[in-house]
């Protein structure tokens, strides 16, 4: 009886072993010896990143609030009057007279653990309330310009060099279709449901033998539609392989019964499995809350400051445990949320805040991060400190963000490509690492990575 | 870099450039293998993506259709004209001027008993018992007999390009339908207001119709935060959206927040583009649009309904500016009304759904001229009642339609109905088995996995709709989802008592055996010419037909030009679940999920 996926797999190694090899297909194999991993090169990057979307754009004020005795407070109270206000008594601590939304009470362990850094009203150089061009801006990491058709990391993955030449899921999106900010990169993964990642029909269909049949036929072509073929039923391969065992999660860490819990779960698992991961990402949405927002109700907004922090929590604890390299996974790890803009400073009539600009950068990890503080600058809610006296206005361009992690996380000095036209690298200290010399030039940038800059 | 480069460049993928960077900027000595075998190789890729080019027919059929059904190859080549274009001009005509019969639609729905019943529910039924309703289950119902009717008429319409238009303005005003208790539950109601009436005249008509009617459904009004929009704080939702998505378009025609008399006019004399405050004004506008939901004494219809007093001019306001329209004067919902016909007539709407059109129908990277011509038809005929039916015909007659393949690819909803009319299946999708209390799994079956495969209809979160370039729907998640749909399709099967499950009938041996009645003709070569031409339209180029025959023979254990019934345990009389119809199916799949069945 061929029943498990583990003898299914088996099964195909088999066939393909006696199969009337037309066109032999390398397939991987992740068994025995060769999960052992051949890392000689001293240049070899091994740190990850993981990238957390927070699509439709988070009410910022709401999820990370003045509280009593910060001298925005007042101004605070003012603006929210129509029901999103979060009040002082339902606010945990961090510092400088922040607070968390008590929901989030995960985040205010990992701030009190130095796993998490906040960074102030971040945004994009210039105001953008179009979630569809706000997310292309960011994503692309390209502000302004609206026809670049590569994300920044896969930009990042394209243009390090520090990078292992050869694994099988160097970026991924725990989604079913890759992400904006990856989008470009061929070989990246987007895997939503792994229990929907294979062909299906057992036998009735000779699935097996139908898919080695396509692994061969696809292999041999090198139309873009072959290739991605290809990629996906060797994905399909590495997956199975990785994701079918049963797994208990490291350190008695609880993910949420959430997608964005399911996702970082896959993420740490991938991790695990010496698949090679890099970059990731995974989207966490409902952010677009212009009406009954439910600062404080477990099924709305409050639910999801809940499902952000416990999410990553539970994935760091995961993570929390030997990679057999002398390191530990969480060690190796930058984690960052961010969405594509803030909202209204104030609230509108349907307890709901429309579109507005800069918000917060939450970034998460071990000794990467330096946490348990707040970066940048807040500018203050009075009347005269709002953009068009209706947003919080941006004082960190979000490249600064993402300039500080590339260099000195996943030490890629290619700003230039990365960010073109961004010039000004200005860390702000979030990150624990070494500064190498950026690279601004975009020399060569159009051929490479296909944008004009 | 040169203007041909730079061209080829984007026609293509990006990732074909990500690979070749990938190569170039990395030396031997800085790369570490951490597993030994090369996974993703950076092949070159080849832009010629075209295979072989198939027949006029099946090319139209697989860019204006879902696919050619039994039988649509022969009877487009039977059509009067002479010649491949006169043959497409009669095939436009009659796809342009759809009826409301369509038999082999209206069959299934009469079989299929009231399952389809909300379908054609009233809308104030639907409101009041089923948007209202105190149970999930039937809330949901409308909503799931939503998504199988779409699929019975995708897999059966006669009216093809029909089918095809109204999934593309589904998604260009799209719902998403588990939004709220709202949306769920009245559906079908908005489906009905995009199409019109039976034969979907709308789809055909003018444009301001489709705009104007999507902007007064319950569901568009819930989903994008209209439905009590009110003054002094108004939601800028709706405003937002309909100028960014639905009429001028966030990337052609948005310039931020910036000074509206900055914004430069287009050569028709009109305000190029819209900013921030554009968005506020509009948005002031739509204050006290709204839906009879029983609040403030009104009835709970789920009615389009106007407040005056939640309107901005109750009290006293500026008067509104929305680029070349100004409103002075208190005129209640035709503030509104105004606004939507000027933004209908702009010429940066025309040219937006002119470019997504020719997305649709003929390549991710249109030609320029063509988008150019279209948006020009779209823009002369703006104030004529078939304006629609002109800007389709415009496209689908074009030189571009005509002579582009392989640009697209079929998304999983469309690879998932070309599976169903290339096999010829039989199948009501419903949410009960007809005629019982029995939930149709095969229905939900398809459902879930077109949802893991991310186009299950009216299914994405963003006003967006699905995304219409193929290099989103190549990722590894959704390509697979989507290559997993059509083995689970074809592979569906009775419960051996004769019974076909669900009602579903596919037997692909009996189609295979019908063809080739003598026993003798069943040989590896025949059944693949067979099943390629019966499935594609077509016989593909001789190397895809050889992999395709020599699958069948190892997998039957013969010589290509043996019978079947030569191999071992190969019955092909036996017409169940035998290894001869097992064999059968598996061809079939990988006919379809081969690259020459995935284009168009």
């Amino acid at each position: 009886m061929i029943n498990s996926d583990a003898n299914r797999i088996n099964r195909r190694s088999f066939l393909r072993s006696t199969a009337l090899a037309s066109g032999a297909v390398g397939v991987a194999t992740l068994t025995g010896g060769s999960l052992q991993v051949a890392l000689g090169a001293s240049s070899i990057n091994k740190n990850i990143f993981v990238y957390i979307f927070m699509r439709g754009g988070p009410d910022w004020l709401s999820f990370i609030t003045p509280m009593n005795g910060h001298p925005s407070r007042g101004d605070y109270e003012a603006l929210r009057s129509n029901g999103t206000q979060v009040p002082n008594n339902r606010l945990l601590a961090l510092a400088d007279g922040w607070g968390v939304n008590d929901f989030g009470a995960s985040l205010q362990g990992l701030f009190q653990d130095g796993d998490l850094a906040i960074v102030h009203a971040a945004g994009l150089p210039f105001s953008n309330r179009s979630h569809f061009e706000a997310e292309r801006f960011v994503e692309l990491g390209t502000p302004g310009n609206r026809f670049t058709t590569t994300g920044w990391m896969a930009r990042h993955i394209q243009t390090a060099i520090n990078l292992p030449g050869s694994v099988p899921v160097l970026g991924m999106a725990a989604e079913s279709s890759i992400t904006l900010s990856l989008l470009g990169e061929v070989s990246a993964l987007s895997l939503g449901n792994p229990a929907a990642f294979e062909l299906e029909g057992g036998n009735d269909i000779r699935e097996d033998e139908l898919q080695i049949a396509l692994e061969q036929i696809y292999a041999q072509g090198e139309s873009d539609i072959e290739v991605s073929g290809s990629q996906a039923l060797e994905a399909v391969e590495i997956v199975q392989q990785v994701l079918d065992p049963p797994y208990t999660p490291a350190n008695g860490a609880l993910y949420p019964d959430s997608d964005l819990g399911d996702e970082l779960l896959i993420i740490a698992r991938l991790i695990k499995g010496n698949t090679g991961v890099r970059v990731a990402q995974a989207d966490r949405g409902g952010w677009d809350t212009h009406n009954g927002q439910g600062v404080l109700s477990a099924g709305g907004f409050g639910g999801r400051v809940q499902d952000i922090g416990d999410s990553i929590a539970a994935f760091l604890s995961d993570l929390d445990v030997p990679t057999g390299e002398g390191d530990n996974w969480k060690d190796r790890v930058v984690l960052m949320c961010m969405g594509e803009f803030g909202r209204r400073a104030f609230d509108n009539n349907d307890a709901g805040t429309d579109h507005g600009y800069a918000g917060n950068i939450l970034v998460a990890g071990g000794d990467a991060v330096n946490g348990g503080q707040f970066y940048g600058s807040f500018p203050g809610l009075a009347d005269s400190d709002l953009f068009q006296g209706a947003d919080v206005m941006m004082t960190t361009d979000y490249r600064t963000v993402f300039s500080e992690m590339l260099i000195r996380h996943l030490a890629n000095p290619e700003l230039g490509s990365v960010l073109p036209g961004f010039t000004d690298y200005n860390p702000l200290g979030y990150i624990n690492g070494a500064d190498i010399t950026p690279n601004f030039d975009p020399a060569d940038t159009i051929s490479r990575i296909g944008f004009e800059a | 870099m040169n203007g041909i480069s730079r061209r080829n460049f984007m026609a293509g993928s990006a990732s074909a450039a990500g690979m070749a960077s990938l190569a170039a900027t990395r030396t031997q000595a800085q790369v570490a293998t951490e597993f030994p075998e090369s996974l993703f190789p950076g092949r070159n890729v080849n832009r010629g993506d075209t295979g072989a080019l198939p027949p006029f027919a099946v090319r139209v059929l697989n860019k204006a259709a879902f696919g050619p059904a039994r039988g649509d190859v022969e009877a487009f080549d039977n059509l009067p004209g002479g010649s491949d274009f006169g043959r497409l001009q009669n095939w436009v005509e009659q796809q342009l001027n759809p009826t409301a019969a369509d038999p082999e639609v209206d069959a299934r729905v009469a079989q299929a008993g009231s399952e389809y019943a909300t379908i054609f529910a009233s809308d104030v039924v639907l409101w009041t018992q089923f948007v209202r309703s105190d149970e999930g289950s039937v809330r949901s119902r409308p909503f799931s007999e939503l998504d199988r009717i779409t699929y019975l008429r995708g897999a059966y319409s006669q009216w093809q390009f029909r089918e095809v238009i109204s999934d593309f303005w589904n998604n260009h005003f799209h719902v998403y339908s588990r939004s709220d208790n709202e949306t769920r539950g009245f559906m079908p109601s908005y489906q009905r207001a995009l199409r019109g009436d039976a034969a979907g005249s709308r789809l055909f008509g003018n444009f301001f119709e489709l705009l104007f009617n999507s902007t007064r459904n319950a569901a568009m009004l819930y989903f994008l935060d209209n439905y009590r929009n009110s003054w002094p704080n108004p939601n800028e939702n709706y405003a937002r959206e309909v100028l960014e998505l639905h009429t001028l378009g966030a990337l052609e025609n948005y310039y931020g927040a910036v000074d509206p008399s900055t914004v430069p006019d287009n050569a028709f004399g009109e305000r190029s583009g819209y900013t921030e405050i554009d968005v506020f004004q509009f948005a002031r506008a739509l204050t006290g649009w709204g839906v009879a939901d029983g609040d403030d004494g009104a009835p709970d219809t789920g009615a389009f309904l106007f407040r005056p007093n939640r309107h901005y001019d109750e009290h006293g306001e500026e008067p509104i500016q929305v680029l070349d329209v100004t409103i002075n004067t208190d005129q209640g919902e035709n503030d509104v009304i105004q606004i939507l016909q000027y933004l209908a007539e702009h010429f940066g709407t025309a040219r937006f759904i002119a470019g997504k059109l020719c997305r649709r129908l003929v390549s991710d990277n249109p030609p320029e001229s063509l988008v150019q011509s279209t948006a020009m038809e779209f823009y002369n005929r703006r104030g004529d009642p078939d304006q629609l039916r002109e800007v389709y015909r415009h496209i689908l007659l074009s030189p571009e339609f005509q002579n582009t393949w392989a640009e697209k690819s079929f998304r999983p909803l469309e690879s998932m109905l070309r599976t169903w009319r290339a096999a010829a299946i039989e199948f009501i999708p419903t949410v009960n088995r007809p005629g019982t209390t029995n939930r149709n799994n095969i229905a939900s079956g398809i459902n879930d996995r077109l949802e893991d495969a991310g186009q299950r209809p009216w299914n994405i979160e963003f006003p967006t709709g699905y995304p219409d370039f193929k290099a989103f729907w190549r990722a590894t998640g959704t390509l697979v989802s989507s290559w997993r749909l059509v083995t689970y399709l074809l592979s569906r099967r009775d419960d051996n008592s004769g019974n076909m499950a669900d009602g579903f009938a596919l037997n692909l041996a009996q189609q295979t055996n019908d063809l080739l009645p003598d026993p003798n003709d069943r040989t590896p070569v025949q059944i693949g010419n067979t099943l390629a031409l019966t499935a594609l339209g077509f016989t593909p180029d001789a190397g895809t037909m050889v992999i395709i025959i020599q699958f069948i023979a190892e997998q039957a254990g013969v010589f290509i030009n043996q019978p079947l019934d030569n191999g071992a345990g190969i019955d092909t009389s036996n017409l169940g679940n035998s290894n001869y119809q097992r064999i059968i199916r598996a061809a079939m799949a990988l006919i379809i999920l081969l690259p020459v069945g995935q284009r168009r």
